[in-house]
Order: structure tokens, then C-alpha cells, then sequence
């Protein structure tokens, strides 16, 4: 049921609705007034605060994973391919 | 290693803006460095090609990996991606980001080995699961009934705030997240590396995978999460001291 009269970034919103508003959050894709009700939930609620703190450092662990080093087999027939084609191009 | 006649254009047409250079070999869309990248890689500078390579390729073996059958044969998918890269180099006109250009010809190389292979079954897995149903947090986390209906019954507890320096400090660590990750299905695996690995926008995402970007974020939040479950398993396993 629709509640009138009620601004929308104060109605209630479940810990389990806003777990679903992460990402979005996170990533600056959640509409404005969307995004105040999830701020004003996080304010009140120290297990979607840790979830969400949590989400924001898994981001920040994937952008700085070390690169896996390339097989030095496959290196060498690309560096062999491009210089092929470089060869091929003069 | 097969040899690759077809020659590829970019298929978006993008303004892009100014970014910052990132690290490890990576260029910003389309900056002016990554003008000077590929004005390097078309003059034969062997150099830029290794960065360019050591950059992307495990992301992109994680991709095809999604579509092919094996380890092996994605890492003869991405083998002849990067073949077709310098054969069609000439013909990249800078208006896609050099990195969405490749990720869309992995993309096709993996899907024609991926036929070619008859695994219908990957596919139709593939182009079915994980867009809907399933919530990303498990629904016995949080109180079925009563008054505290929707909130949560078993709350996580929150993370040091060195953590993520902690982690990226352990082999065993980093292996157990891209063990993660590599366990994710292809659909969630392949979001994950593209917008949290390889540092996509969401609209080259969606251009390059073709998906809207409702399907991006159900896709992403269920992949993140996944990946948050499995960093809260290492940590509660006995590894306090990581």
C-alpha cells in the first residue's frame, strides 16, 4: 500500500531492501532520492554501515588484485606475432 | 595458435573524456596517452605491447573462460585475440577505448569457439542463469517475521580498516580471491573483471556485452557479494592473523 503525505527519504526501509541499493550506491547510480533514504538507513544501522564498508573495500581489493603473470610460452608467440607484423607491415 | 584474417572496427561510437593515467600498464579511455599507446604499437615498439599485454591478458583469460571449456583453450582464445589485435591494429580508429576494442573481440572469438566447441550446455547456462531470481544476501540472514521483518537476524560484523591492505599483503589471500572469482558464474565473472578488475564505465559494460544497465548492477551486486562472502569465509577460517 502506498503511503501518502510521507517524504519518500524518510519512509522505512528494510535492511534487506537496502542491502540490494549497494552497489548502486557505491558506484553513484542510485537516483538521488533513492540514495538518501540508503544514506539515512546506513545512519541507523550498524550491520548495512559494515555490509556497505565492506562492499567499498572488496572494490578497492579487485582495482589493486597483482596482475597474474603471463605464461612465458604465450609471451613469446606474441611478442613473435607482433613482431611478424611489423616485419610484414615495412 | 590459428591465424586471424578478420579485421575488426570498433562498433560504439563514444566521446570520451580526459582520465587519469591508472597503474600497472593500464591507459585511461581515450586519453591522449592512449593515443600515444597505440601510435607506439602501430610503429613496432615491443615494449608497449608486452605492458599492453601483461595489463589485460589475465582478465581477459577470465572472460573467455565463461564461453570455452578449459583454462587451455581460453588461454588459445585469448592468444588469437591478441593475434587479431595486431593484424586489425591499422584499422582502430580510436573511437571505442582500445580496452573495450579487444574485450569486444574476445568476446567474439569466445562465443565462435564456444559453438564451434558444442557446448550448448555452458551456453545455455550461460545466456540463462543468474539474471534473476536468486537474491544476492541470503534471506535466512535476515528476520522473516514480526516486528524486525526485512532487518537483520545474523548482521555482519564489520572489517578492520586495514584489511584490504592486510589481504593484498598474502599470496594465500590474493589466491583465495581469485579462487572467488574464477568460481563465479560466467555471466557475474565476466561484469566483475570488466568493471572491478579492469576498471570499465558501466556504459562500455553494457556496450560491449550488451546487457542494460539494470541487468549490470543485479549482475555486479550478486558478483561483489559473492566475492564479499567469500573474503568473510577466509577471515573467519582462521586466518585472524592475514
Amino acid at each position: 500500500m502506498t503511503i501518502l503525505f510521507e517524504p519518500l527519504p524518510l519512509r522505512r526501509l528494510s535492511c534487506e531492501h537496502a542491502s540490494e541499493l549497494t552497489t548502486r550506491s557505491l558506484d553513484g547510480a542510485l537516483p538521488f532520492i533513492e540514495n538518501s533514504r540508503y544514506q539515512i538507513h546506513l545512519a541507523l544501522c550498524p550491520g548495512c554501515r559494515a555490509r556497505h564498508a565492506q562492499l567499498k573495500q572488496i572494490g578497492y581489493l579487485l582495482r589493486r588484485l597483482p596482475k597474474e603473470r603471463v605464461r612465458p610460452a604465450s609471451r613469446r608467440i606474441l611478442l613473435e606475432a607482433f613482431r611478424a607484423r611489423i616485419a610484414h607491415s615495412c | 595458435m590459428t591465424t586471424v584474417a578478420t579485421t575488426y572496427t570498433e562498433p560504439f561510437e563514444q566521446r570520451r573524456r580526459d582520465r587519469p593515467v591508472r597503474a600497472e600498464g593500464k591507459v585511461a579511455s581515450g586519453t591522449k596517452e592512449e593515443h600515444r599507446l597505440v601510435a607506439r604499437l602501430r610503429m613496432g615498439d615491443e615494449v608497449a605491447f608486452d605492458q599492453l599485454v601483461n595489463a589485460h591478458h589475465g582478465a581477459l583469460i577470465r572472460m573467455a573462460m565463461g564461453y570455452v571449456a578449459d583454462r587451455e583453450v581460453a588461454e588459445e582464445v585469448v592468444q588469437d585475440t591478441w593475434v587479431a589485435v595486431i593484424e586489425s591494429l591499422d584499422r582502430f580508429e580510436g573511437r571505442s577505448s582500445l580496452k573495450t576494442w579487444i574485450v569486444g573481440i574476445l568476446i567474439h572469438k569466445a562465443k565462435d569457439r564456444g559453438v564451434r566447441e558444442k557446448r550448448h550446455t555452458t551456453f545455455s547456462d550461460f545466456e540463462s542463469r543468474d539474471d534473476d531470481g536468486e537474491e544476492a544476501v541470503d534471506p535466512a540472514r535476515f528476520h522473516q517475521s514480526g516486528e524486525l521483518a526485512g532487518h537483520w537476524a545474523f548482521p555482519p560484523q564489520p572489517w578492520d580498516d586495514r584489511t584490504p591492505e592486510k589481504l593484498l599483503a598474502s599470496q594465500q589471500a590474493i589466491d583465495a580471491l581469485y579462487k572467488a572469482i574464477d568460481e563465479l558464474p560466467g555471466t557475474l565473472r565476466e561484469v566483475l573483471v570488466l568493471r572491478d578488475v579492469e576498471g570499465f564505465e558501466s556504459k562500455e559494460i553494457c556496450d560491449v556485452l550488451q546487457i542494460t544497465e539494470n541487468n549490470l548492477y543485479v549482475r555486479l551486486h550478486r558478483a561483489r557479494e559473492r566475492v564479499r562472502l567469500a573474503v568473510e569465509a577466509y577471515l573467519e577460517g582462521g586466518q585472524k592473523a592475514v
